[in-house]
């Protein structure tokens, strides 16, 4: 398995940043987007039964896809950059295996990762130089 | 008639499998050896030096490769402490395919080993003659087999012998002629004793035919051959 | 219900147009998402910031979820903003239609009710026995049916809306497993083909979570690659080593206890566990014996994949020595009567010999030789005068062939499928029983190949080929064909190729094909056996090479 090494740590974590960020933008533009499908579906029932019920569906559907599998990635993703810039200095002993463990928060569960996956210390958490 | 075709089968198979009747010991299975695997590996590794000896304008070999398996009796099982080394050198693909070493190679080598004293036991071409084996038995269980197949080159055969020095390798022996050392083109090195280090060379420096006859007799190896440095084990033999 | 005239009346599209906004900017979003991932994200996670194997995989998840964000997600977010967007044109043209038709009825003196019912807006005159004119028959007549066909177009208008909407739910999604999310079994499919493509479409990171979750079912499971089913049939096989280990100390120590109780030698306590911790060593060296066997290949260089183990019963271990997945040829060795993992090293060794002949064969292409002891092999002299073993193991063997195919990369490969003595019966057998199993079937020493000519092989008998050396005691079940014909048969049809007898009597030919012939009878050998020159040019397809018995 070849050495893992991060050159530039900090560099991920302006990587895992903007997947904090860009979960946090799908978290803030979607709720309008379900909102409006409620009250589509709701309003609709009469004149539009048809549109009205897939609607509902729909609303029920992407926010699952939305949320769950979306943002879900883009915030797991983000948590092991965080993790993995964090803990830099000790980078080789990751391996692919722990890119899923340290992303799991019952797996892993360290002061260490508690701090790196604070979105607001992401960016102060490089110590120092590899 | 069923009854006597089950025996018949069972008979037949009993013989397949070697019976169900006394176990043989090791002994009775495989032959005597005058050598172990400690011992044969170097005369195999010399008797390549020895046919780079006799082959002029030798281009070098590409590759050295081996096998070490074990010894099985009738029914597959592992007779424990004994091993059968095989060991091959190839020229590169381009150099495999040239008149010299298919063709001039093949005669010269024929003619040394009969000269040698070896029984020639096989020179034989492939039903469609792109292909030829010629191979000499020494009379001591270890068999020389010149391949002209994709690839041209020697292999050597130790037959069954005991295993000696219990898990140890035996001493690393660089590669002969041409083989760079590194393990895409030596892979059995690593199967070999980096830490015991001897080297191979020609008996006799000149390509006369009569550069293999020192090994026609085997038993000149006083046991175990000493690896501790880099020197020739040839005055041994 | 069905929507009426009265419904469109009430219909407001106010929240349908507010819906069509929002995804029209949350489609916009879903692109400024995409160039985030692709652009800003992947700059920070460049080969010259991150390297190693974790930073390939984060890489390779980077640029799936960027995919599937600007592609996936994208087409059905962009599907669900046109459909809006269209219908609601639609929908709106019709309600417009109805404000008119409604319009130009009351003009006329016609009123529409909520069931799309035309009559005039002054019944009392029909009451007082003025008739309608015919003019007014057809003006309510023809109102009546521009209200009925407005109705339908407004409803057409819903159902094809809802139908957009849920066409953009019909492919599933393709978003990766979210990091730390756990595999689950049943997603996992079966049959070597969907293995295959299924493995293919997921991420490093998601083929790493499923190995570790479900190395017992992914290291013997057809279609999926070699070096996989490698990595989770070592890492298993590590474990029950190392779990033998603990339970042989724990009988051992059990043993001690016994010593110190003073528990005597012949009591049935003591023996029965000393009958267990054989049992139990037994199994411990079988399994190690597996790892040295690979470790003793791997150390002479060549690339080793364990594609399947089993240490129930006898035991069980399928072998590649060479990459199948890459290789250009590829030869299954089925192994015979006694063959167990115990002395499976020899079946490695024969595969060993093959392989090493077969690069010399044909050096300008990759091969692999399997050794496959995939089936319970008899172990007794009346078990192997039954078919039934060989039968029951045609069904494993070629669901391992076709995952062969099913994962090979780039092309097909030239593949054989060969039997020694009772394996050879299983080889011939599954080539019976099932299409497309091999390019070749080579059967060596075969007691019988299960079928009574090569017509009913499903292989042409150009590619049959068969060898028994002189004097092999294989020979007496031959002729009984108790196991069906062997293909040395005389008529049974294909090649019959040379092969050297070795050994002082029947049952050590029936074991000597990749042994050295001992030419002059001193017990030593002298040459090499033809049967491996034959056998390397028919695994690399080099048939008119391979010398045939005249």
């Amino acid at each position: 398995m070849a050495e893992n090494r991060a050159i530039e740590p900090d560099s991920l974590n302006q990587a895992a940043r903007l997947l904090f960020d860009l979960a946090d933008s799908m978290g803030d533009d979607f709720p309008a987007v379900g909102d409006a499908m409620a009250d589509a579906a709701e309003q609709g029932k009469e004149a539009l039964p048809e549109s009205s019920n897939a609607i509902g569906n729909l609303n029920e559907r992407w926010t699952g896809y939305e949320s769950k599998d979306m943002r879900e990635n883009a915030t797991t993703f983000a948590e092991y950059l965080a993790v993995f810039a964090a803990d830099a200095t000790e980078i080789e002993e990751y391996t692919a295996a722990d890119f899923l463990r340290v992303a799991d928060p019952e797996l892993f569960g360290s002061e260490q990762r508690a701090a790196a996956v604070d979105e607001d210390s992401v960016s102060t958490t490089y110590q120092g130089p590899v | 008639m069923t009854r006597r075709i089950l025996t018949t089968v069972l008979t037949a198979l009993a013989l397949t499998a070697g019976g169900c009747s006394t176990v043989k010991e090791p002994g009775e299975i495989l032959p005597e050896r005058e050598f172990d695997n400690h011992e044969v590996y170097p005369i195999m590794e010399q008797l390549v030096a020895d046919v780079v000896a006799v082959l002029p304008d030798f281009p070098g070999f590409a590759e050295r490769r081996g096998t070490r398996h074990s010894c099985p009796d009738e029914k597959g099982n592992e007779i424990e402490g004994w091993v059968s080394i095989e060991l091959s050198y190839s020229f590169d693909i381009p150099t495999s395919e040239t008149e010299q070493v298919r063709e001039q190679y093949t005669d010269l080598l024929r003619e040394a080993w009969t000269e040698a004293g070896y029984q020639i036991t096989w020179d034989e071409a492939s039903p469609d003659e792109s292909q030829y084996n010629l191979s000499a038995s020494r009379g001591d269980g270890i068999t020389l087999w010149w391949r002209v197949w994709g690839l041209t080159g020697i292999t050597i055969q130790s037959g069954c012998v005991p295993i000696g020095n219990g898990d140890e390798k035996p001493a690393y022996i660089p590669p002969a002629d041409g083989v760079p050392l590194d393990a895409e083109h030596d892979p059995f090195g690593n199967a070999l004793d980096p830490s015991v280090y001897a080297v191979a060379e020609s008996s006799d420096e000149t390509t006369d035919a009569a550069a293999v006859a020192p090994f026609t007799d085997a038993q000149a190896i006083p046991g175990q051959v000493p690896f501790s440095s880099p020197a020739s084990y040839e005055n041994q033999l | 219900m069905a929507v009426q005239w009265g419904d469109l009346a009430g219909a407001d599209l106010g929240p349908l147009e507010t819906l069509r906004d929002q995804w029209r900017g949350y489609v916009d979003r879903l692109e400024e998402y995409g160039n985030v991932l692709a652009e800003d994200v992947a700059k920070h996670l460049g080969e010259d910031v991150f390297e190693g194997d974790d930073a390939v995989a984060a890489r390779a998840r980077l640029d799936r979820f960027q995919t599937a964000v600007t592609g996936d997600v994208l087409d059905r977010a962009a599907a669900i903003r046109d459909a809006l967007a269209d219908q609601h044109d639609a929908l709106k043209g019709e309600l417009d239609r109805h404000e008119s038709i409604t319009t130009e009825a009351g003009n006329a003196g016609l009123s529409i009710a909520a069931d799309g019912w035309v009559s005039l807006a002054r019944p009392e005159q029909t009451v007082m026995g003025v008739e309608e004119t015919e003019a007014q028959q057809q003006l309510i007549i023809d109102t009546a049916a521009a209200a009925a066909a407005c109705v339908e177009a407004f409803a057409l208008a819903d159902a094809q809306l809802a139908a957009a909407l849920n066409a953009a739910w019909e492919v599933p999604s393709e978003l990766p497993m979210p990091i730390g999310e756990n595999p689950e079994m049943q997603d996992i499919p079966t049959g070597p083909e969907h293995v295959a493509d299924w493995w293919a479409g997921l991420d490093p990171m998601e083929r790493d979570a499923y190995l570790e979750a479900f190395p017992d079912l992914l290291g013997g499971l057809d279609g999926m690659p070699a070096d996989a089913r490698n990595t989770a049939n070592e890492a298993t096989l590590e474990r029950e080593v190392d779990a033998l280990d603990a339970e042989v100390d724990s009988l051992e120590r059990q043993l001690a206890d016994m010593d110190a109780r003073g528990v005597p030698e012949d009591s049935a306590e003591r023996l029965m566990l000393q009958e267990e911790l054989a049992a139990v060593q037994a199994k411990h060296d079988e399994a190690k014996g597996l790892q040295t066997n690979i470790a003793t290949l791997e150390e002479e260089g060549k690339d080793v994949y364990l594609l399947d183990y089993s240490l129930e019963g006898d035991g069980q271990a399928v072998v590649s020595i060479g990459n199948p997945d890459t290789a250009d040829n590829t030869a299954v060795h089925v192994p015979g009567t006694y063959s167990e993992l115990s002395n499976f090293g020899t079946q490695m060794n024969r595969a060993d010999t093959m392989y090493e002949d077969a690069l010399k064969a044909a050096p300008d292409e990759e091969t692999a030789v399997i050794a496959w002891l995939g089936y319970d092999a008899p172990d007794s002299v009346p078990q192997a005068s039954n078919p039934q073993q060989a039968h029951d193991a045609t069904g494993d063997l070629s669901s391992f062939m076709y995952g062969l195919e099913a994962s090979h990369q780039g092309g097909d490969s030239h593949t054989s499928v060969m039997g020694h003595s009772y394996g050879s019966t299983v080889a011939g057998d599954t080539v019976r029983t099932y299409e497309g199993v091999a390019d070749e079937l080579i059967t060596v020493a075969s007691p019988g190949t299960s079928a009574n000519s090569v017509e009913e092989l499903n292989i042409d008998e150009d590619h049959v080929w068969s060898t028994t050396a002189e004097g092999d005691a294989i020979e007496l079940p031959q002729d009984l064909g108790l196991l069906g014909h062997d293909a040395t048969n005389d008529g049974f049809g294909g090649n019959e190729f040379t092969s050297d007898a070795v050994g002082a009597d029947g049952g050590q030919i029936h074991g000597g094909y990749w042994r050295d012939v001992d030419e002059n009878g001193d017990g030593e050998p002298d040459r090499p056996n033809e049967a491996r020159s034959n056998i390397a040019n028919i695994i690399t397809g080099n048939t008119d090479k391979v010398g045939l018995v005249e």
